[in-house]
C-alpha cells in the first residue's frame, strides 16, 4: 500500500497530464532523445504546458500579460533530469490546439529546478531557439 | 521653440539616418517594450530630452539664457538563443551529431550582451564624429556635445526571449530664446528727429566743398 505522500505524486501527474499537457521531446547534452514516458511507456508529455503569464508591469504596477512559455515535467517521466549548468534542448508544440507541430527551444537549469523531489515534478523556463 | 527640441530632434534624425537596417530609432521615453517588438526590430534606440540646467551666470532677466541640457540615449536589444535546428530536427541525426549542435547552441546572454555593446559603439561613433560636432543643424547652435558615460543593465529574461537594455548621457549646451509663450510683436519706435533750424534735414550730410 502506497503512503499519502506517494499517491500525492501519482496524482499530480495523472491530473495534469490530462488537463494540461502538451506532448514534449527533449535532448540531453549527451545527444539522447527523450520521446518516451520513462514510467508508462507512453508518449512523452509534459504535466504542464503554460503559454501565457500575468505579471505586474514595473513601470506603471499595472497587470499585463507576457508571453512566457513555462514547462511543468513530472521527474518519474524522465531518466535523466537537467541538472544546474547542463544545456537541453527541448521541442513543444507553441500552439496549443496544434501538437503536431512542435517548436525548438532551449533551457539551461542556472537556477535551482523549481519544485521539490517531494512533489515529483520540476519547472523549467526555455528561451526560444532560432537557426545559427 | 526651445532649441532643446530642435537638438533632440536632430539627434534622432543623425541615428535613423545612419540606422542602415541595424537599428529602429524612437524620439520618446517608452514605458514597455515587448521582447517580441524589439527583436523583430532588431535593436531600439531611443532619444529623449532627460535634464536641463539653467545656470544663473549664463542669462540675464530677458534672455537669452545658457541651457545646459542631457539627452539620454536609451537601447534595448533582444536575442534568442541560436544554434544548428536543422540538425536537432533530423530524426536520422545521430547522438554525436545532437549532442555536438546543443554544446554549440549561442546562449542568449551572450548573443545580447555583444549585440548591445555593438550599438553602443554605433551610437558613440554617431554622436562623437567630428563631421556631427553640429549634430546636424547651423553652426553655433550646439556647443560642447559630449558623451559622459555609458551603463548597462543586467539581462532580463523577458519571456521566451534575454533582453538587455542601456543607456548614456549626451551632454550639450545651447542659448535659448525667451520669446514668451505667448510671443508679442515688438513695438516700432520712430526714431527720426528733426533739427529746428535745419529746414532741409542736411545735417550729418557731407557736404561736397566745392559746392557754392
Amino acid at each position: 500500500m502506497t503512503n499519502l505522500r506517494t499517491r500525492a505524486i501519482t496524482n499530480l501527474k495523472k491530473q495534469n497530464t490530462k488537463n494540461w499537457s502538451t506532448p514534449v521531446i527533449y535532448q540531453d547534452p549527451d545527444g539522447i532523445i527523450y520521446n518516451i514516458d520513462n514510467e508508462t511507456g507512453n508518449e512523452l508529455r509534459t504535466l504542464q504546458t503554460l503559454y501565457d503569464r500575468r505579471v505586474e508591469n514595473p513601470d506603471t504596477g499595472e497587470p499585463m500579460t507576457v508571453h512566457e512559455p513555462v514547462i511543468v515535467q513530472a521527474r518519474s517521466s524522465l531518466s535523466r533530469i537537467p541538472a544546474p549548468g547542463e544545456k537541453w534542448s527541448i521541442k513543444f508544440p507553441l500552439d496549443p490546439m496544434d501538437e503536431t507541430v512542435l517548436s525548438n527551444y532551449v533551457f539551461t537549469p542556472d537556477r535551482s529546478i523549481e519544485g521539490g523531489s517531494s512533489l515529483g515534478f520540476f519547472r523549467i523556463y526555455p528561451i526560444k531557439l532560432v537557426q545559427s | 521653440m526651445m532649441k532643446f527640441r530642435t537638438i533632440k530632434e536632430s539627434v534622432k534624425t543623425l541615428f535613423s539616418n545612419s540606422a542602415a537596417g541595424r537599428y529602429t530609432v524612437a524620439g520618446s521615453q517608452k514605458q514597455t517594450k515587448s521582447a517580441e517588438e524589439v527583436i523583430d526590430n532588431n535593436r531600439l534606440i531611443q532619444v529623449y530630452y532627460s535634464r536641463g540646467s539653467f545656470p544663473k551666470s549664463g542669462g540675464s532677466p530677458r534672455g537669452p539664457n545658457d541651457h545646459e541640457i542631457t539627452i539620454k540615449i536609451g537601447f534595448t536589444v533582444s536575442k534568442a538563443a541560436s544554434g544548428d535546428i536543422a540538425t536537432l530536427n533530423n530524426p536520422n541525426a545521430t547522438a554525436l551529431q545532437i549532442q555536438t549542435a546543443i554544446a554549440n547552441i549561442a546562449n542568449a546572454s551572450d548573443l545580447a550582451d555583444a549585440s548591445i555593446d555593438e550599438l553602443f559603439d554605433i551610437a558613440y561613433q554617431i554622436i562623437m564624429d567630428a563631421r556631427n560636432i553640429d549634430l546636424g543643424l547651423a553652426e553655433g547652435i550646439v556647443s560642447s556635445r559630449w558623451i559622459t558615460d555609458i551603463q548597462k543593465d543586467d539581462p532580463l529574461p523577458r519571456g521566451e526571449l534575454l533582453v538587455i537594455t542601456g543607456s548614456c548621457n549626451l551632454t550639450l549646451k545651447t542659448s535659448e530664446d525667451v520669446t514668451g509663450e505667448t510671443p508679442v510683436a515688438a513695438t516700432a519706435i520712430d526714431t527720426d528727429f528733426s533739427i529746428e533750424d535745419d529746414l532741409g534735414d542736411n545735417a550729418g550730410v557731407i557736404v561736397n566743398p566745392t559746392d557754392p
